[in-house]
């Protein structure tokens, strides 16, 4: 499989997690109130979507822990492998499950 | 018709703002944003001080992407060569847990992130331990 259909893959199911969970959108939401509230000027828009965007990278980034391990394993010197792009989306696909229903529920 | 694009999937399925018994937001207006005085900062030096060197740490990330946009990466610019040296050990730190296709300036996005995430998690350690300062 050429390697943008991984990317692809791993950005929709970061999107679909950071668009569709919102308990974890919470999570975000209220602290990003206390601890910078002037950053994106009071907006509560401007603070949802830039929460939304936190819990999406969260996802890519937690997905990429198991697969850089991978990689590391089997001494990968300078590109990810098949291997361990796949262990990326597919952790990518598990940390979205939870937003799944909603997805499908709400659609885009 | 719905759709993720037309509101916060937060606020659906809640009665008309009409109907609404009024409560409490829970995003603060920014002029009524919490401040934080000089004697709290004192008081609170524990939690203040590790969140304004993560603060520190993940703005300089994000204007060492910035700037990257207008300088070269091997630029000998002063403000570039500090931004540099001052983030380098947090991407150094993020490169070991990021697979290696990621692109540096993705990898330095990512470090903004993480240097984010931390920032909440020593917020709610605090507030669960009930060490964090009152926002008045």
């Amino acid at each position: 499989m050429e390697r943008h259909w991984y990317y692809i893959g791993i950005a929709f199911f970061g999107t679909v997690n950071g668009l569709f969970n919102q308990d974890w959108v919470l999570i975000a939401l209220i602290p990003m109130n206390i601890l910078a509230p002037a950053l994106l000027f009071g907006s509560v828009p401007l603070t949802l979507m830039f929460s939304s965007l936190m819990v999406s990278t969260a996802t890519v980034i937690l997905a990429g822990i198991p697969a850089a391990i991978y990689e590391r394993f089997v001494g990968a010197k300078a590109a990810s492998t098949d291997a361990s792009l796949w262990i990326w989306l597919a952790g990518t696909g598990i940390l979205a499950l939870p937003a799944m229903g909603n997805f499908f529920r709400i659609g885009l | 018709m719905d759709g993720a694009l037309r509101g916060p999937v937060l606020l659906r399925s809640q009665p008309q703002p009409s109907l609404r018994k009024p409560r409490r937001a829970a995003i603060v207006p920014l002029d009524r944003a919490p401040v934080v005085t000089g004697k709290a900062l004192l008081t609170y030096w524990y939690f203040h001080l590790p969140n304004f060197v993560l603060a520190a740490l993940m703005y300089t990330l994000l204007g060492r992407v910035l700037l990257a946009l207008i300088v070269q990466p091997d630029s000998s610019n002063y403000i570039w060569r500090f931004f540099c040296r001052i983030t380098d050990p947090v991407v150094a730190a993020v490169a070991l847990v990021t697979p290696k296709d990621a692109a540096p300036v993705v990898v330095w996005l990512f470090g903004v992130v993480w240097l984010f995430w931390l920032r909440v998690g020593l917020l709610f350690l605090f507030l669960f331990l009930g060490l964090a300062p009152r926002l008045t």
